[in-house]
């Protein structure tokens, strides 16, 4: 014999029990099913034994959907393909952005030094150059000749003193190439400094953080500890007296005996 | 004000990507917890969900709102489910760890949770996910969208295309299994009066 059978309830019961537990019954019938439930302990302790599955089951909770959707940059989550990104998108994407950004200003760097870009604004307007276009010597040789004598005289002094600053003889291009260049690097390299600093100070206070936690829990867990023992000590306190008692009652008992 | 799915729905369909993407992020975390409480691993949960919302975003000019947009996405994501299950052939898979991380169980831990109550909980999650595994697909489906998703029976019979009676009654069947397997595991009392 089963408990269904044990219980008097003539509509369906297990569509009733079901209903019951959602809500889902309308007021009569609730009213009904409770009537029923007063006096039928099969169906009270299905009841009971079903609320407390669904108490239990409102305790699973699913991890957090991390990278299931890439999050945009108004906070959004955005569609990703579906089909894996190639290696090397997604190690260029684990790269941080200060570096890409580095890297970017570095390359872009030796790049014009290595056009030897130059920028200037004169009379004739605003004229760009670069190293890879050979300089006019004739031109400028017909300009000088054609200027004024103090010009003549600073065009000499001029010469001088590139010649005087370049030693060695060494391509045209390569000294602006490499002084570009020098103050690129030293551009990125004080970046990352920044970077690693700022890194550090997050790490110091992440650490700082951790530092806190742990030291709040092992508190916490101290003081739970000592109360565990105090009550251990009380109760084996109260278990020595106890016994105590006892042996000297039996003691009396015994010195009583003739 | 917020819009309604309907309305970025519409909106969507006419082009406006970022409503899609609004729609996203209102129904990611359901669709996930849905994908991830089916078939029971998280790289599958996330495929499955991605999945979802690529078909939907795919089919969205033939959505002609004859359902919930929600339910919508609840079919895309059952079907995927299904698939899964059939592609693997097995049961859904629990991913229990062996031993539990200390550093993790720290990190998840809430503010006035004690790591007795954390570890408590984690087992009692892995109990739930053990007996849910053991259920068979159409109870455990009935389960989670009536227990997790707060679905009307109605809702639920129209999404996995089956009787209103079919759904109460597996829902009752599954209910009953778990209240079986947890009595076996010592699990049946509410989560704060476990030890």
């Amino acid at each position: 014999m089963t408990k269904k059978e044990l219980c008097a309830y003539t509509t369906n019961r297990d569509e009733a029990i079901i209903d019951y537990l959602y809500g889902d019954l309308e007021r009569a019938e609730r009213t009904a099913f409770e009537t029923h439930l007063a006096t039928c302990s099969v169906c009270r302790a299905e009841v009971d034994a079903l609320t407390g599955v669904r108490q239990v089951l409102s305790g699973w909770s699913p991890p957090e959907p991390i990278r299931a959707l890439e999050h945009g940059t108004h906070g959004g989550p955005r569609l990703v393909a579906s089909s894996p990104a190639p290696a090397s998108t997604a190690r260029a994407r684990d790269i941080p952005v200060w570096v890409r950004v580095a890297v970017a200003v570095l390359c872009v760097g030796i790049g014009l030094g290595a056009a030897n870009l130059r920028v200037s604004y004169g009379s004739d307007g605003l004229s760009v150059r670069t190293g890879w276009l050979p300089e006019s010597a004739p031109a400028a040789a017909a300009s000088v000749s054609a200027a004024q004598p103090w010009q003549e005289e600073l065009a000499a002094l001029e010469q001088r003193l590139r010649a005087e600053m370049r030693p060695t003889p060494v391509p045209a291009a390569a000294a602006p190439q490499d002084a570009s260049s020098e103050v690129v690097v030293r551009q990125v390299r004080a970046m990352l400094a920044q970077s690693e600093q700022r890194q550090q100070r997050e790490l110091a206070l992440r650490i700082g953080d951790v530092l806190n936690d742990v030291q709040v829990q092992r508190r916490a867990d101290l003081s739970k500890i000592d109360r565990s023992i105090g009550l251990i000590q009380n109760s084996t306190g109260m278990e020595v007296l106890r016994q105590r008692e006892m042996l000297n009652s039996l003691a009396v008992r015994v010195s009583q005996r003739p | 004000m917020t819009s309604t799915d309907e309305e970025l729905v519409a909106r969507s369909v006419s082009g406006d990507t970022e409503s899609f993407n609004e729609l996203i992020l209102r129904w990611e975390r359901p669709i996930y917890a849905l994908a991830y409480r089916t078939i029971g691993r998280e790289e599958d949960a996330r495929d499955v969900c991605q999945e979802t919302f690529l078909r939907a975003f795919r089919a969205l000019p033939g959505f002609r709102g004859q359902a919930k947009f929600s339910s919508w996405l609840y079919r895309i994501a059952l079907n995927l489910c299904r698939d899964w299950m059939r592609r693997e052939r097995r049961a859904p898979i629990v991913q229990v760890p062996e031993d539990s991380d200390p550093m993790e169980l720290a990190a998840a831990v809430e503010p006035s949770e004690s790591i007795e109550d954390l570890v408590a909980r984690r087992d009692l999650t892995r109990i739930v996910e053990r007996v849910m595994a053991r259920l068979p697909e159409e109870q455990r489906t009935a389960i989670v969208l009536k227990e997790y998703h707060g679905l009307t029976f109605q809702e639920i019979a129209d999404l996995v295309g089956c009787p209103l009676s079919t759904v109460k009654t597996r829902l009752y069947q599954g209910l009953t299994v778990l209240r079986r397997e947890l009595e076996k595991d010592g699990a049946t009392r509410p989560p704060s009066q476990l030890p």
